[in-house]
């Protein structure tokens, strides 16, 4: 129990820290989106796909809010969501999965990442979003057949 | 009869083109639209009624502010209503979308086979429809009118690249 602990410290102080992180998001980093409905990905048999809406930024703000998950492993990724996505949420909504992607591809399409101190120093939005509607959803198009599906693993057992 | 387009193919599809005006023009459209859905019948093609049964299930789920987790604005009845006429106006011999609940709160249309090749489409109340594929090498983007038909620009890429075999 004392290890277990232990190593959660550690775990919490490298995600909470992360000082090896730039204040410019690099080309070869890992972004990640946290995504709440099932209607935003699909999975059949073996092969699991991000849908489009995922990336659609939010008509409030013109944003979409992602992680930047480089350099952490799967229990701190999960670990960011339980404390501070999730687990910061009023509703009981609980992600479900999320789509991994190289930042490369994201401002290849002309969006930036900004990176946000809050609620999380990994925080980040993909903004600068054209105006134009129908380039809007190419470019979430493109991004979300350039992403890995990762199911949440208590989604998965549950499915 | 300028103002509309029987087609006969492998896969038989009546499109009306809405471009005439007169009562003889509304007249066969009615014909057409009446043939269309006999066949329908014939053929127990289910697609519109499948997918506004899916439509109308997405919508129920979707009608709450944030339903995605994020801003998404709810899914409304009005919008439930032109996801609807979208499905029902679509043309027969093509390959069944699945429907996707938007965070603008519309109901988009997705046609996927495989890796680079999507199509999706999202009529609006606005009285427009958005669209977007990755075609292949093809990359088409835009904003259409969506009025009593769907634009030819949406169908013919439909059977272009989603036709049923």
């Amino acid at each position: 129990m004392k290890y277990l602990k232990k190593l959660l410290s550690i775990f919490s102080s490298s995600i909470e820290n992360p000082e090896e992180l730039s204040h410019i998001v690099a080309a070869d980093e890992q972004i990640s989106r946290f995504i709440f409905s099932s209607d935003h990905f699909k999975v059949k048999g073996d092969s699991k796909r991000v849908l489009y809406p995922a990336f659609l930024p939010s008509e409030k703000t013109g944003t979409a809010s992602v992680y930047r998950t480089v350099a952490l492993n799967e229990l701190e990724i999960w670990g960011i969501d339980k404390k501070y996505i999730s687990g910061m949420r009023r509703d009981e909504k609980v992600s479900k999965g999320r789509a991994d992607v190289i930042a490369k591809v994201i401002l290849e399409n002309g969006l930036s990442l900004i990176p946000l101190s809050e609620p999380h120093p990994r925080h980040a939005d993909i903004s600068n979003y054209p105006g134009e509607k129908g380039q809007i959803r190419l470019i979430a198009m493109k991004i979300a057949e350039a992403s890995t599906l990762v199911l949440k693993p208590t989604y998965e057992s549950n499915r | 009869m300028s103002a509309l387009t029987a087609t006969y193919d492998k896969f038989p599809f009546v499109l009306p083109l809405n471009k005439a005006v007169g009562s003889a023009s509304a007249i066969v459209t009615k014909k057409l639209l009446d043939i269309r859905e006999k066949r329908r019948g014939m053929l127990t093609f289910s697609l519109p009624k499948d997918l506004c049964g899916e439509a109308a299930y997405i919508q129920e789920r979707c009608s709450l502010l944030g339903w995605d987790g994020y801003d998404a604005r709810p899914i409304t009845k009005a919008e439930l209503a032109a996801a609807i006429r979208f499905a029902e106006l679509l043309p027969d011999g093509i390959v069944q979308p699945e429907i996707i609940p938007e965070p603008s709160g519309q109901l988009g249309f997705l046609w996927s086979i495989g890796q680079g090749k999507s199509f999706s489409v999202t009529p609006g109340t606005d009285g427009n429809l958005v669209y977007a594929g990755i075609l292949g090498k093809k990359e088409i983007s835009g904003q259409l009118p969506f009025n009593n038909e769907i634009p030819q620009e949406i169908t013919l890429n439909l059977f272009e690249f989603y036709r049923k075999s």
